[in-house]
């Protein structure tokens, strides 16, 4: 395999408002997914509905059936708030909790009906990495399609920020989801480099109006506009993580 | 599957402050389980706490102060600080930034959110100490041990429930292998908590008396909190023990209930037997999830006898610790390298009737001495369906 670079084969994204993601340029990005079942979709969060919505739509972009892709699910909060309502539940000492909402609040809550909805046996992973939580998804993807398997689906998805875990945070709540293989050394591929972090000058953003989620959002973009080159992967901060993106001329999606 | 080498490892449990406590505590199969004391819900149950003072942050770290970055700072310095030495030795042999941190935690620094919400009720302002970034969200722990250890190479955390740091340790062997780091700190971190203790009650899954894992009557689990770190490295030509093969699956069946038929654990046995290129008879030791519920012990026991004979010795050591959920990967990869090392097969803690609905039967009761293993697993099983298999052999096997 090309030891080089990772390939791009489909990419989805959902909002939880829709307008937002026209800010975007991306339309057509709702939250509806035909592959959550109707019993669920009135019990699971707009987290993982949102995630169910981009991890299908890059499915189908890349035109490969949900079942046979490993997955990486990568969210700074994941189901955080169903983890908001619970702590009040306990502060207020309404007990029993929820046994529903609990089994909803843990971080693969998400990649966990995603597989059982899909009927997927492959392996799940759930990760976080804060702000940089996409450029480490990348990298872990990036070791998987070396060491264990030749493609995966990686979703990365946000929620709002219940208030009372972090005050005056205004989060786009959104998700984007990617279709990864090794690079098939051929002429129609979008191929990412090895994600490298560098030390800069750049003043801190601040985090308190970026999504993580939206870490995402420039490689989507130059994606979109077919732009080879370097791509931010994290907000740009004091230490920010990079990609080359090279985009051959006859590539497909 | 390249095999990595483990060069230090510390376990801070019920059992004390270090690896050889808690290899104490195998040896004599002493249950540490006790009614719950740091948090005393409404409601009979026991649980494996860390009793021993917990260390205190340095001042430049103190906005991650959590009970979860204690026991992780405990681990680092418990047993003279043997951890922390290892992985100042590996930066200086590799460099800071070939030097990755991956911590496995089902619920993070969540502990201190249930006391500000509390305090937050009380006077209607949320304390100032509260700090969700450093605190509780998911990489919060690993975030701290890297600055602590002035590590700048690649940071995350995994949450896939009880079995994030069994994934951790996975996870590190594919940075390594795949050329990222040279060395990776991997590791599990979670305490006792209301939402966790609250919430197995909910799903009836909390046993009123200390678990007894794999037995006839075994009626649920015993929470139990701690920390597990582990050092993985490339190239180690000694006689450390050495990571040979990971299997990881999805059960693709129910949130909460494993597959009856076991056949999701099963997948994650067979690739990590597949990854190592070894017969299944060749396992001198299996350290089973063996939660103590009724279904999670019988669909374990259903995959084991998909793939092993009746002569693989297996136990469930949870009657010790408890379950400490994120952690019980790295503990419980770190007690089958303690059996490894020092040639003992731990025996199942609070059992007294194996269940006789088990078809592959050699579930070691008592702790017995096993000088000659050459090579041991460890199961890991969380919600969602989510599992995870290691396999270790012992250093001169692949020194």
């Amino acid at each position: 395999m090309d030891k080089t670079s990772i390939a791009i084969t489909g990419t989805g994204i959902s909002f939880l408002h829709s307008e937002e993601a026209e800010q975007f340029g991306f339309n057509g990005c709702d939250m509806e997914s035909t592959l959550l079942p109707a019993k669920l979709k009135r019990r699971t969060s707009k987290a993982t509905r949102m995630a169910f919505a981009a991890a299908q739509r890059a499915c189908q972009h890349a035109a490969i059936a949900p079942p046979e892709l490993p997955v990486i699910f990568v969210s700074s909060l994941g189901e955080l708030a169903v983890t908001d309502r619970l702590c009040m539940d306990i502060a207020q000492q309404r007990f029993p909790i929820s046994p529903t909402q609990f089994h909803n609040s843990v971080h693969n809550t998400a990649s966990g009906y995603w597989s059982i909805a899909v009927g997927n046996t492959h392996p799940a992973m759930a990760m976080a990495a804060y702000q940089d939580g996409f450029a480490l998804a990348l990298l872990e993807a990036w070791s998987q399609l070396q060491c264990v398997t030749d493609k995966l689906l990686l979703v990365c998805y946000e929620e709002e920020l219940p208030q009372r875990m972090l005050a005056n945070n205004h989060w786009l709540a959104c998700a984007t989801a990617f279709v990864l293989s090794r690079a098939p050394n051929q002429s129609n591929a979008m191929t990412l480099s090895l994600p490298t972090c560098e030390t800069t000058t750049h003043p801190a953003i601040d985090y308190r109006a970026c999504s993580p989620a939206l870490a995402s959002q420039p490689l989507l973009t130059a994606l979109h506009q077919r732009q080879s080159g370097r791509v931010h992967l994290s907000p740009q901060a004091d230490a920010t993580w990079f990609t080359e993106l090279a985009i051959s001329r006859v590539s497909a999606p | 599957m390249k095999p990595i080498f483990i060069t230090a490892h510390s376990a801070v449990t019920a059992c004390g402050m270090g690896s050889n406590s808690l290899k104490n505590a195998l040896l004599l199969s002493q249950s540490m389980l006790k009614p719950a004391r740091l948090i005393t819900p409404d409601f009979l149950t026991y649980t494996g706490e860390i009793e021993t003072e917990l260390p205190i942050l340095r001042s430049e770290l103190s906005r991650y102060h959590s009970r979860n970055s204690r026991m992780a700072l405990a681990a680092l310095d418990c047993e003279n600080a043997h951890f922390r030495a290892a992985v100042n030795a590996a930066v200086e042999k590799y460099g800071k930034h070939r030097v990755g941190t991956i911590i496995g935690t089902s619920t993070s620094g969540i502990y201190e959110t249930e006391r500000a919400y509390q305090g937050c009720l009380k006077t209607g302002t949320q304390p100032s100490a509260f700090n969700f970034q450093h605190q509780h969200a998911w990489v919060a722990t690993g975030d701290f041990l890297k600055r602590e250890l002035g590590l700048t190479g690649p940071c995350y955390a995994i949450s896939t429930a009880c079995s994030s740091s069994g994934k951790a340790i996975a996870a590190g062997q594919r940075l390594i292998e795949s050329g990222i780091c040279d060395a990776v700190v991997v590791g599990g971190v979670d305490s006792i908590c209301h939402l966790t203790l609250h919430g197995f009650h909910s799903l009836e899954l909390t046993a009123e008396t200390p678990c007894k894992p794999l037995d006839r009557d075994r009626n649920g689990i015993s929470l139990g909190e701690g920390a597990g770190l582990l050092l993985l490295e490339r190239n180690q030509l000694d006689q450390h023990p050495a990571l040979i093969g990971f299997g990881e699956s999805s059960d693709a069946y129910h949130m909460t209930a494993p597959c009856p038929d076991g056949s999701g654990s099963a997948l994650a046995m067979q690739k990590a037997l597949t990854a190592t290129g070894l017969d299944a008879d060749k396992l001198d030791y299996i350290n089973l999830h063996a939660t103590g519920t009724r279904m999670n012990d019988q669909s374990e026991m259903q995959a084991m006898a998909t793939i092993f004979n009746d002569q693989t010795a297996c136990s469930g050591t949870k009657g010790i610790t408890g379950h400490t959920l994120g952690a019980a990967g790295a503990i419980e990869a770190i007690i089958v390298l303690l059996a490894l090392e020092n040639g003992f097969t731990p025996g199942t803690c609070n059992i007294q009737h194996v269940d006789e609905a088990f078809k592959q039967n050699n579930i070691i009761t008592h702790t017995l001495s096993k000088p000659d293993m050459h090579y041991v697993m460890s199961n890991n099983f969380g919600f969602g369906g989510n599992n995870v298999s290691l396999i270790f052999a012992k250093g001169e096997l692949h020194g």
